[in-house]
Formats: structure tokens, C-alpha cells, sequence
């Protein structure tokens, strides 16, 4: 096979993968989206986002942990609850859901006391 | 190798299709803390004492409760504070919603605040720096030691529902801390103390936010 062949194989390969890397229906992008949107504050317009994903890829790990962390932000735990367990029975050793889900439960656990005292931070110093 | 290979390029069409990179971005957001109770059912908070288990000579711990709290949970959550004091006589009377119940006239919208406090004190001996070796002084290894008073604030704080006795909220508190006066005064250190107690008791309670880890998955 000539080089010439080999180049315009390579050609059409790259043109190929590329229709089909950018076409995957445009998940990625809403994935994406989202996540620029939540990096902007805007946390409706992710949640948006990354339902809409869900809608057309209701296995989706991204949107149902991205779901999860948006719904947290809003203060809404059950949705948290539900979106964690969601993207970890998709993924169940995703090391990001699972991490995210320890300190989300963290988070509802009530805050430790100092049961040690801080007497030597104090004037003892 | 050269630029245009064609095996060079087989391998970047396979990146541009895999889409390559990482699969997560880690993110720093401010989280509201999880509340278990809901202030805005409620427009009226009233202590009903504290089981006291020790408290220092001349320090009345309820009363220093009370004035300490009072006026926070009424700026903070706008709640009418009263005093109703009633006879606590074990810590299982906390788990007793028929108890707090027949405490409630009607249908108010009352939250029982109580539970159980102890302010204790003790003195320590700590021991400072390098003690100067004085030979003139008979008494210089003393001076590598010093008297220090330790107290200790322990609040084990139940909030309760009037209406259905309920407990909504159950934290222990126990805060300690150290003052170089050994003569320290003891409402001076519940201040102190308090202060500590209120920081950790508010947060959850008005759902504050904190700053946390969270990861967001990119494919």
C-alpha cells in the first residue's frame, strides 16, 4: 500500500472519528454546559442541563453525580440522596461518586464537638 | 518521525474520538449544612431549665443559659423567647413526648428548648518555657511553673416540638478552655465558652453555608 493510500485512509478515519466523537447527540456538550454553568453560579441552568442529558442517557454517571452536587447546593438532600445512589448503581466504583457521596453524608451528620478542648491553643500557649 | 505519517495521524483521529483528558473536574462550592429543623414552623421558644450537674460556687448555669441563648435565638430566628421552668428530674424526661406535649396549652407553634449542663473547673499546673537556673534563688525551679484554671463547658442541648413532643434537634456540645489567671471568673469563662457552643449550634440550625469538596464527572 502506497503512502498516498495510507494518508487518505488515515484522512477519512480522522474525518469519520470526528463526526462521530462530536455527534455522540450532543451529550458531551450538555454535560459541559452544565458544568461551565455551574462554575458560573448558575446552578438552575446546570440542573437544566444535566436533566436534560438524563433524558436521552438515563444511565448517564456524569449527569446523575452532577445532578447529585447541584441538588446539594440548592439544599436538597432527598435529590441528593436519590442522584447519588442513582449514579453509583450505573457505576458502583466510581471513585468520584463514591467520594462525593461520603462527604455528602458527612455533610447531614451533625458537627463533631471539640470533645478534646482546645485549652492548648488558648492562653496556655 | 515525520509529521504527516499516516500512522501519526491514525493515532490522533483515535484521541479525537475517544475525546482524551481528564473525566472529572474537582470544585470548591459553599454548601448549606443539612438542618434537621425547620424555624419557620415555629414562633416561640421557651426554656424549661437545664439539668445541671455541676456548676462553680456563685454561677447560676441556668440563668446564664438563658440570658446567653435567649437573645440570639430572638435576633437570629425572630422567635418570642419565655421562661417556663419545669421540674426535670432525669435525662429520660427529654424522650417523654407526652410529658412535653401536656406542657403546650393549645395549638402554638412552641419549641421546648432544654437538656442537660455542666460547668466545671479546675486547676493545672502547666509548666512554661526554660526555667532560669538562679543560684542566688532557693525557689527558681518554680519559676518554670505556673497555676492555670481549666473550665469546661458541657451542654447536652435537646430542642423540642410542643405540639407533637417531638425531639427535632439533639446535639452534645463540649467545649474546654484555659486561662493563664488562676483567678479566672467563672461567668466570664461560660462567655467564652457559650460562644463557642453557639458558633456550632447556629450553623446547622440556619443551614450557614461551608465550603466543600465535590467532584463533577465531564463524561
Amino acid at each position: 500500500m502506497s503512502k498516498t493510500t495510507l494518508t487518505a485512509i488515515a484522512l477519512a478515519f480522522l474525518g469519520i472519528s470526528l463526526v462521530f466523537g462530536c455527534a455522540g447527540p450532543r451529550l458531551k456538550d450538555q454535560v459541559g454546559f452544565g458544568i461551565w454553568a455551574a462554575d458560573n453560579d448558575l446552578w438552575d441552568e446546570a440542573v437544566f442541563r444535566w436533566k436534560k442529558v438524563l433524558d436521552q442517557d438515563p444511565q448517564s454517571v456524569a449527569a446523575h453525580n452532577n445532578l447529585a452536587v447541584a441538588y446539594e447546593k440548592k439544599g436538597l438532600w432527598e435529590d441528593a440522596r436519590k442522584e447519588y445512589e442513582a449514579a453509583l448503581k450505573v457505576a458502583p466504583d466510581n471513585p468520584w461518586v463514591k467520594l462525593n457521596f461520603k462527604n455528602f453524608k458527612d455533610n447531614l451528620k451533625p458537627e463533631k464537638s471539640d470533645k478534646k478542648g482546645k485549652a492548648a491553643q488558648d492562653e496556655n500557649k | 518521525m515525520k509529521i504527516n505519517s499516516p500512522i501519526l495521524l491514525c493515532l490522533l483521529a483515535f484521541l479525537a474520538a475517544c475525546g482524551g483528558g481528564d473525566t472529572y473536574r474537582k470544585i470548591r462550592v459553599e454548601l448549606p449544612a443539612y438542618s434537621p429543623l425547620h424555624p419557620e414552623q415555629f414562633e416561640q421558644l421557651v426554656f424549661s431549665g437545664f439539668l445541671v450537674a455541676k456548676e462553680p460556687d456563685g454561677l447560676d448555669l441556668n440563668k446564664e443559659i438563658v440570658e446567653y441563648f435567649g437573645p440570639e435565638f430572638e435576633r437570629r430566628l425572630h422567635f418570642r423567647v419565655t421562661v417556663q421552668r419545669v421540674a426535670l428530674e432525669s435525662e429520660e424526661l427529654f424522650r417523654k413526648p407526652d410529658f412535653w406535649r401536656s406542657l403546650t396549652p393549645g395549638p402554638g407553634r412552641v419549641l421546648y428548648i432544654t437538656g442537660k449542663a455542666e460547668l466545671s473547673r479546675e486547676t493545672r499546673k502547666a509548666i512554661l518555657g526554660k526555667a532560669k537556673a538562679d543560684a542566688e534563688d532557693p525557689l527558681a525551679r518554680q519559676r518554670g511553673i505556673a497555676e492555670r484554671s481549666l473550665f469546661s463547658l458541657s451542654l447536652h442541648l435537646y430542642l423540642i416540638r410542643g405540639d407533637s413532643g417531638e425531639v427535632v434537634l439533639d446535639r452534645d456540645f463540649k467545649e474546654t478552655k484555659a486561662y493563664s489567671n488562676p483567678k479566672q471568673r467563672a461567668d466570664f469563662a461560660f462567655y467564652d465558652l457559650a460562644q463557642r457552643v453557639k458558633t456550632k449550634l447556629f450553623r446547622p440550625i440556619l443551614s450557614e453555608e461551608r465550603m466543600q469538596e465535590r467532584y463533577l464527572l465531564l463524561k
